[in-house]
């Protein structure tokens, strides 16, 4: 209950300086373009729920206690040099280069690399238009005046280059995204493994959704520079209907990763720095099995797990000389149930 | 319907890895085993035991709980779903967390990798590729009353580590009378046993 | 056993699975494919042949599926499970081989056309000048029955050479011999459905568990029911751990435990004499020989406790129905006819012969073991179990070839024989296929001079074996799942291989290339076949009348009742599951015990080599293992041999577990790990045979062989055990010797014609 309170008070206050930054970034919705409140009021809506989602996601005890440790340990003077290094590297394999799936399949890392870009630039692209932040003025005779937040930033030609790739900038990303997806959902309809345990909802659904995203987006192009504006309002409308859609399903089905998945930084660094001979100084202390002496992940790291599997209402403890299970590694726990089983069974056949 | 489930009787098992190898072929997975035979002490003996996920459900999926993004999903039906690969970021929490010692890891993927009881299989009103192939009725897949009125044995699922006690959707087969696999009773008995008669001290047992 | 992958496995918690598959992510990612369609076939490795599908996209086999056969009922051991990765797999041989450059030249790549003019003119060549015998076949049974049939007619229509025999020699011959002898025909009595019919199964030097998995599924099921478990094995392996009765035998002892139980029988009036009277003869010699083998004898011969054989002998001369079950544990020996048929006595001296479940049933080991030794492709057999030094019977084939009979050659050399005449230059060529000398024969150092003394040596094969490498052609063979055709499982049940895939590259179905060599030697009119099922009418043609009669048995029978049990005389017929309730086949329907007494192994241990070492099999292997040391799943789990030693011996040598140790003996030596163990007897050490170069247990064993049959001594020999730096004196003193090959009687040549006559026959037909 607790956690709901302060979850929804936080995703209130979110709420409200979202729409206190649009109106400043808007010049008192000066710049606002009426024409894209749907989105903004989407954008504003799932803003709040993926914040609520978060909080509530984020005090859960086993994330709390990953996350206050990974920023107990970034915040640590001692480990700072360490992380000059470490951060930018998993801000690479984790998020940037997702070297991650190259290892699961490469195939499967060049769909999510170009559904990944796609998504991003695009919203990077979109969020300040739809808050009125990005802001278009022609200066006669053929230049462009940008501004943001209400300040002039750049001015371009119409026609040159930066012109053509800011115009078409959804374009691009826009096929980026259906390259990505045409992957993904060949995959999909062709593997075995995973026509039988996707479930349409939470893994279908979204690319569906982001296909049709892409797809309209590039109509609405279509329809302007080809089609001399025909359909244009009713691609318009329904290009608006499934963004609105994409934006409020954010926070509830598959695409929430997106805003989780910076957390494996912090159990990279987490796990890291236990393991860290400087961090513990002269005594390396890499934890071992209690039974067969194997590296485990680290003393604090089991310490963590127990505390959070009290938290949880888990207590593993095998007495006195045994120690907690948590403290074995995953072959002696098997290895010791058989030894018992054994000890039961003997040589009997059942 | 009864529940179907997987009954694990290691004195049956005769340690061909039919089950590892049956497990690699599967779909959704290919080429890597979510069971595990180990050799309880291939320096005494050849007795093994094959592994699979117990599917705890009281408590409830330790390795779930104890999952920092919620990558593991429990189905209505109480199995634990290995981790949603868009959500796992490998932190090994469920590993270290499980009892039964089920859970495979690759760091490298951050990801992690478990028995799923062959949700592709069942659901297709199949059995697990394990059970399937397993020759010797080690693992074997049906339902309670079925189990009791082919085999011998007792069909357990309550397993008592120390202090916590671990209901599990998979049975243990174990002799009559047995209430649950107490693992540290039982390791105390075996430790008692063997401190008293180190082989070396035995007599040549063949003539 | 296998080894605990705890002890090699570093990185425990890691997923070891991908590095150790031997196939890319890649070719794992192919399996990605959904299955357009399952073919319906059976297993490639051992005699037990489980249904199975192959799941097929593209033309290409990409996975398996269990199929519900009514004697695996879906399923599988890990070998079974990998055997369709074996299609695809890297290391298959694509096109034909040649070393241009003569002995000591390396094998090039080489056109068909180029290969088999190669062979045909040097074959015609060493003929011309050498007679028609310079030139061998040594054949193989783990292929179908078509191929092997074909390769027996080969030899004898297309070479029309007298050597050609195959390597069921080296399986169970001994059995085969026994079996024909006892009961005038070499079959099994039940199929394995009725194994958990039987309240006692006793089990004779099988390691049931590893070497047939499935088989254990029936004798598990009979447990549930409450039957007994009789093991008898120097190792206490998986099978052996849960039994009543342990007989934890010295190995080459087996015949002093079985009259011994035998005996034990009789004294407690536990023999069937009734059965005795009506169905058996020469029961009286049997009993007069068993009388002086009382239990303290058998446990001064054989170290099995007298106790556990007087309980291993009440609990099967007090079952209802007992099964004896037996393997190369017993057979590998040279007198292994002998422990057969010790054997073979306790069955019907307790009636079993003939019950639903009961009698003695062999697990014949290879794929095609069963169907292999019944066609012609052995030194002394015709199509059909006919004897070749048989008149009549070779008139009948004879007629059924269309060659006049004066044409077909006599009885050749056994397969154990033919490395000595190729030595000594009398074979001056072979062709080798599905078989791998080099790895299966005793005493490899021989083998490999033998096999390098050839001119040319010929192999087809679809991986590079240890034999193929010595080859002056290798020709690209083809997988089981690439071809159809029958194969006979240890039931003697035929059943149906179906082609899932066609052969890679310039890769050629066995028979197409032993059609194409008959054809270059001008003999082609008597090899027109287009397709496996033309081959197998003709073998259905030519079995016909003779003890192992196929002539009932069509394709579409063995797909309509899943698979059919010879003898099956007419089309009608549905096959014979169980052919000894009635009758047994010999002349007056009678079965026959034989008395036979205890002979020692050929080597038995002396001062300088203290262990009987003796061989066998790991489930992760399929014999020389050329096939399964390329499948990563089952290679990760035995990539290399390893000597298993017992806690008392090895603490006697100062040995540690796991230390690399050099096991000597008088033939050979080799390094390898030792596995301390104390599931093995501590007079006795074993190593798998699964392996090649200097992981091969064959420079080791001992090349005496049965008298009768020729069977190799492979379960036991003389050998020491020593540390690598510390090298036990060698005093020169040799192992105590009791028998050599020169000793036995009746080594190749044999006078032509000498076996005439039916009296004759059953001894030779083996």
């Amino acid at each position: 209950m607790q956690r709901r309170l302060s979850a929804g008070i936080l995703s209130a206050i979110t709420g409200v300086v979202l729409v206190l930054l649009i109106f400043l970034g808007s010049r008192g919705f000066k710049d606002f373009d009426s024409a894209l409140i749907g989105y903004a009021v989407a954008t504003v809506v799932a803003f709040c729920a993926l914040v609520y989602r978060y909080t509530i996601w984020i005090t859960r005890p086993p994330t709390w206690r990953y996350f206050k440790g990974g920023w107990a340990n970034f915040l640590s003077w001692k480990n700072f040099r360490r992380y000059l290094t470490l951060v930018p590297k998993a801000w690479w394999t984790d998020i940037f280069g997702q070297t991650f799936i190259w290892r699961r399949s490469k195939q499967r890392w060049l769909m999510h690399i170009c559904i990944f870009y796609g998504v991003l630039i695009s919203l990077l692209i979109t969020l300040p238009l739809t808050f009125g932040w990005f802001h278009f003025t022609l200066i006669q005779p053929d230049n462009y005046q940008m501004w943001f937040f209400g300040l002039p930033v750049l001015k371009f030609p119409i026609e040159a280059g930066v012109g053509f790739s800011l115009f078409h900038g959804l374009d691009f990303t826009a096929i980026l995204l259906i390259i990505g997806l045409g992957i993904a959902l060949w995959r999909r309809t062709r593997d075995a493994g995973l026509l039988v345990t996707q479930r349409f909802g939470f893994d279908l659904m979204p690319l569906l959704l982001l296909f049709a995203i892409a797809v309209t987006g590039l109509a609405l192009t279509a329809s302007s520079l080809w089609w001399e504006g025909r359909f244009y309002w009713f691609i318009s409308l329904t290009h608006q209907v499934v963004v609105v859609g994409w934006l409020l399903s954010l926070p509830f089905g598959k695409f929430f990763h997106i805003v989780e998945r910076p957390a494996s930084i912090g159990v990279t660094l987490y796990q890291t720095v236990n393991q860290d001979v400087e961090h513990y100084g002269a005594q390396p202390q890499t934890g071992h099995c209690a039974r067969c002496g194997d590296p485990l992940p680290s003393p604090q790291f089991v310490q963590d797990l127990v505390t959070t599997l009290g938290e949880l209402d888990m207590r593993y403890d095998l007495g006195e000389e045994k120690g907690l299970l948590q403290e074995y590694c995953p072959t002696c726990k098997r290895v010791m149930r058989g030894q018992a089983y054994y000890q039961l069974m003997g040589k009997k056949f059942l | 319907m009864a529940i179907k489930t997987l009954f694990v009787d290691p004195s049956r098992c005769i340690g061909c890895r039919s089950c590892e190898a049956a497990c690699r072929e599967c779909d959704s997975h290919k080429g890597e085993s979510m069971v595990m035979v180990d050799f309880i002490d291939r320096g005494k003996s050849v007795a093994t035991q094959p592994t699979v996920c117990m599917h705890c459900n009281d408590p409830v999926a330790p390795c779930a709980q104890v999952c920092p993004v919620m990558a593991i999903l429990i189905t209505p039906e109480g199995v634990v779903q290995m981790a949603e690969p868009s959500r796992c970021i490998g932190c090994r929490n469920c590993v270290y967390a499980c009892p039964f010692g089920v859970p495979k890891f690759d760091a490298e993927a951050r990801l992690m990798k478990k028995c799923n009881l062959c949700y592709d299989r069942t659901v297709q009103g199949l059995k697990p590729w394990c059970a399937q192939a397993c020759p010797t009725g080690a693992l074997w897949y049906g339902d309670y009353e079925e189990f009791v009125a082919q085999r011998n044995g007792h069909p357990v699922n309550r397993t008592l580590f120390g202090t916590q006690q671990v209901n599990t959707r998979v049975y243990h087969v174990l002799p009559p009378e047995e209430p649950m696999l107490d693992i540290v009773a039982l390791l105390r008995e075996a430790e008692a046993k063997e401190a008293g008669t180190a082989w070396q001290d035995q007599e040549a047992w063949v003539l | 056993m296998s080894v605990n992958k705890d002890i090699f496995e570093i990185n425990r918690d890691f997923n070891y699975d991908f590095e150790s598959t031997g196939r890319t992510r890649q070719q794992w990612d192919a399996k990605d494919a959904v299955a357009e369609r399952l073919v319906p076939t059976h297993c490639a490795f051992c005699g037990v042949q489980c249904g199975m599908n192959l799941k097929v996209a593209n033309g290409q086999v990409i996975g398996v599926e269990p199929r519900d056969y009514v004697h695996n009922r879906g399923n599988l051991c890990p070998k079974g499970i990998v055997a369709y990765q074996q299609v695809n797999h890297p290391d298959r041989l694509l096109y034909p081989m040649l070393r241009r450059g003569g002995k000591g030249g390396k094998l090039e790549r080489c056109t068909w056309e180029e290969a088999l003019g190669y062979i045909t003119s040097r074959w015609k060549d060493i003929q011309s000048k050498y007679g028609k015998d310079a030139v061998a076949v040594y054949s193989g049974s783990s292929m179908t029955n078509e191929k092997c049939y074909l390769a027996g007619k080969f030899a004898r229509v297309g070479l029309q050479t007298r050597h050609i025999d195959y390597n069921g020699r080296l399986c169970m011959s001994s059995a085969a011999g026994a079996y024909t002898k006892a009961f005038g025909m070499d079959r099994a009595p039940i199929p394995m459905p009725d194994i958990p019919l039987a309240d006692c199964i006793m089990v004779l030097g099988a390691n049931v568990t590893e070497c047939f998995p499935i088989v254990t599924r029936w004798v598990w099921q009979g447990r549930d029911r409450g039957s007994k478990l009789i093991v008898l094995d120097p190792r206490e392996t998986p099978t052996a751990r849960t039994a009543d009765v342990w007989l934890p035998v010295k190995p080459g002892t087996d015949v002093a435990v079985l009259n011994a139980m035998l005996r034990v029988i009789i004294h407690e009036g536990l023999v069937d004499e009734a059965y005795i009277a009506a169905r058996t003869n020469n029961w009286e010699q049997v009993k007069t020989m068993v009388e002086p083998f009382t239990l303290e004898r058998a446990q001064e011969l054989s170290g099995v406790p007298a106790a556990r054989i007087k309980a291993a002998a009440l609990i099967y001369g007090r079952s209802a129905t007992s099964l004896i079950m037996h393997a190369r544990g017993i057979e590998h020996h040279s007198h292994g006819v002998n422990n057969v048929l010790a054997g073979i006595n306790l069955a019907l001296a307790r009636g079993q012969m003939g019950k639903p479940g009961g009698g003695i049933m062999m697990l014949t080991g290879q794929g095609n073991g069963q169907g292999g030794r019944e066609h012609g492709q052995k030194a002394s057999q015709l199509p059909g179990y006919r004897h070749i030094d048989m008149p009549s019977e070779r008139q009948e084939i004879a007629e059924v070839w269309g060659v006049p009979v004066d044409e077909l050659p006599w009885e050749g050399a056994a397969a154990t024989e033919m490395p000595n005449l190729m030595a000594k230059g009398e074979i001056k060529s072979c062709l080798i296929l599905c078989s791998n000398l080099m790895v299966s024969l005793p005493d490899n150092a021989l083998v490999k001079k033998a096999l390098t003394a050839l001119d040319p040596l010929i192999v087809i094969d679809f991986f590079m074996s240890e034999t193929a490498e010595l080859a002056d052609l290798v020709l690209p063979g083809s997988v089981w799942c690439e071809d159809e055709g029958t194969t006979t499982n240890l039931e003697g049940r035929v059943i149906k291989i179906n082609a899932a895939a066609e052969p890679p590259g310039e890769a050629r179905r066995d028979w197409e290339i032993l059609c194409d060599l008959a054809r270059g030697m001008g003999r082609g009119q008597y090899f027109p076949f287009q397709s496996a099922r033309e081959i197998w009418d003709e073998l259905r043609r030519a079995s016909r009348g003779g003890v192992a009669d196929y002539y009932g048995i069509t394709w579409e029978k063995i797909d309509r009742q899943q698979g059919v049990f010879w003898p099956c005389p007419s089309l009608d017929h549905p096959g014979t599951p169980r052919p000894f309730t009635e009758k047994f086949y010999h002349p007056d329907g009678k079965a026959r015990f034989t008395p036979i007494d205890f002979i020692p192994p050929a080597e038995e241990p002396s001062p300088d080599f203290p262990f009987r070492l003796t061989s066998g099999r790991v489930i992760y292997h399929y014999l020389s293992g050329n096939q399964t040391r390329r499948l990563g799943f089952l290679n990760a789990h035995a990539p290399d041999p390893w000597v298993e030693i017992h806690p008392q011996a090895a603490a006697r040598l100062n040995i540690k577990d796991q230390e690399i140790v050099r096991v000597r003996s008088p033939r050979g030596s080799m390094e390898l790990k030792a596995l301390v163990v104390p599931t093995i007897r501590p007079d006795t050490i074993f190593i798998p045979f699964h392996y090649g170069h200097a992981g091969a247990v064959n420079q080791l064993t001992n090349p005496a062989v049965d008298p009768t049959v020729k069977i190799p001594e492979y379960k036991v020999c003389a050998a020491t055990v020593e540390k690598i730096d510390q090298p036990l004196p060698v005093s020169g003193g040799a192992p105590k010797i009791n028998f050599t090959p020169q000793d036995s009687p009746k080594m190749f040549p044999y006078a032509v014609g000498e076996t005439k006559g039916p009296q004759e026959k059953e001894g030779k037909q083996h």
